[in-house]
């Protein structure tokens, strides 16, 4: 802008023309402008930081809350699901590791470990794998030898926990479950019989029959028709030899 | 606002706790789902000072397959052995089956060696089965 006295440039901050001195009438208000957009600035610039420390605080908190909530969920469906996860990881171990579960079954198969098989088998959950499945009959009659084996030796023992005609029960029901599993059903692929499964099947029968006739003291002849003699005659037949209910 | 800030913080303070439930109660489970019960050495030896040979059987083979053994655990495994290697004994040599009655008798040995300082046990096993 011009001095209105000489016609010198004049600035808008000068209070007065520095050539001539005349008062510059713009700059009081200039001041006060500069002033208030300054006020204006400094108020609106506090706001702004207030506003978005606020937001900041809120929003952290908020994350924080949907992050918390997550994990809570998250490891509450963990835990509820643990068995389904664990079953299906050991799925997959086993499914890994079959052929090393095949030898070891078939090396305990050939040695007629019934015990012996039965326990691997459990142990490792070998039911779980589709390539094993041709063990699963000899694992069945396994099974049962091995409860019948634990229970016929402790017949005629001082036991705190079962009486011998607790036992007898035990074992007629188990025997009931061994032979009917030992007859192949329709619906049973005939690979559950072949081969070695077949021979150890046999060969159970056998020694069960030896072990039947040492402690529930059976006759030979009887051991020899055990199979095909009903559940009642099967239990008298044991009773009889045991001596039970003689008076 | 105070207020809000303050409701968060419960908030987060209770969501907090409850992980610390959430997270326990999952490691809990995932350590104890699917995981074999081993019997451990005190209940084998109150079980053999039971004569509970037989109810050790299927544990002693577990076990082996899981592969726990110490000097105890062996002596118990040894006890149990002799006492199935006996049981088979006595059944094939009181029905006529001179040759497994001979190879059980080895492993009664056998197993007896491995006993240890439980190798006392064979006389009260071969009584209890009349084992002679």
């Amino acid at each position: 802008m011009k001095c209105k006295n000489c016609g010198s440039n004049l600035n808008l901050l000068q209070s007065a023309c520095p050539y001539c001195g005349t008062v510059n009438p713009h700059f009081r208000s200039q001041r006060e402008n500069i002033d208030r957009y300054g006020k204006d600035y400094a108020r609106t610039k506090e706001e702004v930081v207030a506003k978005s420390s606020r937001f900041a605080g809120y929003s952290v908190r908020i994350t924080i809350i949907a992050l918390l909530a997550f994990l809570n969920i998250l490891f509450l469906l963990l835990g509820l699901y643990s068995w389904d996860i664990q079953y299906w990881r050991q799925e997959k171990q086993v499914e890994r590791e079959a052929d090393r579960h095949r030898a070891a079954l078939e090396e305990l198969e050939a040695n007629f470990d019934y015990i012996g098989f039965s326990v691997y088998y459990e142990t490792h959950d070998l039911y779980l794998s589709d390539s094993l499945e041709d063990f699963t009959k000899v694992q069945q009659v396994c099974s049962d030898y091995t409860f019948l084996f634990e229970n016929l030796v402790m017949l005629g023992q001082e036991d705190t926990y079962q009486t011998d005609e607790e036992r007898l029960e035990y074992i007629g029901d188990r025997l009931k479950y061994l032979y009917d599993s030992m007859e192949p059903a329709e619906y049973e692929p005939e690979s559950y019989y072949e081969g070695n499964h077949g021979r150890l099947i046999r060969q159970l029968e056998e020694d069960l029959q030896l072990l039947l006739i040492t402690y529930a003291g059976i006759t030979p002849g009887e051991a020899a028709e055990f199979a095909e003699m009903s559940d009642g005659r099967r239990q008298v037949a044991m009773e009889r030899g045991l001596g039970l209910y003689e008076d | 606002m105070r207020i809000k800030t303050m409701i968060l913080n419960a908030v987060i303070g209770v969501l907090a706790f409850l992980l610390c439930l959430t997270g326990g109660f999952c490691i809990v489970e995932f350590m104890t789902s699917n995981r074999p019960y081993i019997t451990d050495e005190e209940s084998m030896l109150y079980q053999i000072e039971h004569k509970d040979y037989a109810g050790l059987i299927r544990e002693v083979h577990k076990n082996r397959v899981l592969g726990i053994t110490s000097e105890t655990y062996e002596e118990c495994y040894g006890a149990v052995d002799y006492f199935v290697a006996a049981a088979y004994y006595k059944a094939y040599s009181q029905n006529g089956r001179e040759t497994e009655a001979a190879e059980q008798a080895r492993r009664m040995e056998g197993s007896k060696v491995r006993m240890g300082e439980l190798s006392y046990l064979t006389k009260e096993i071969d009584q209890m089965l009349e084992v002679k």
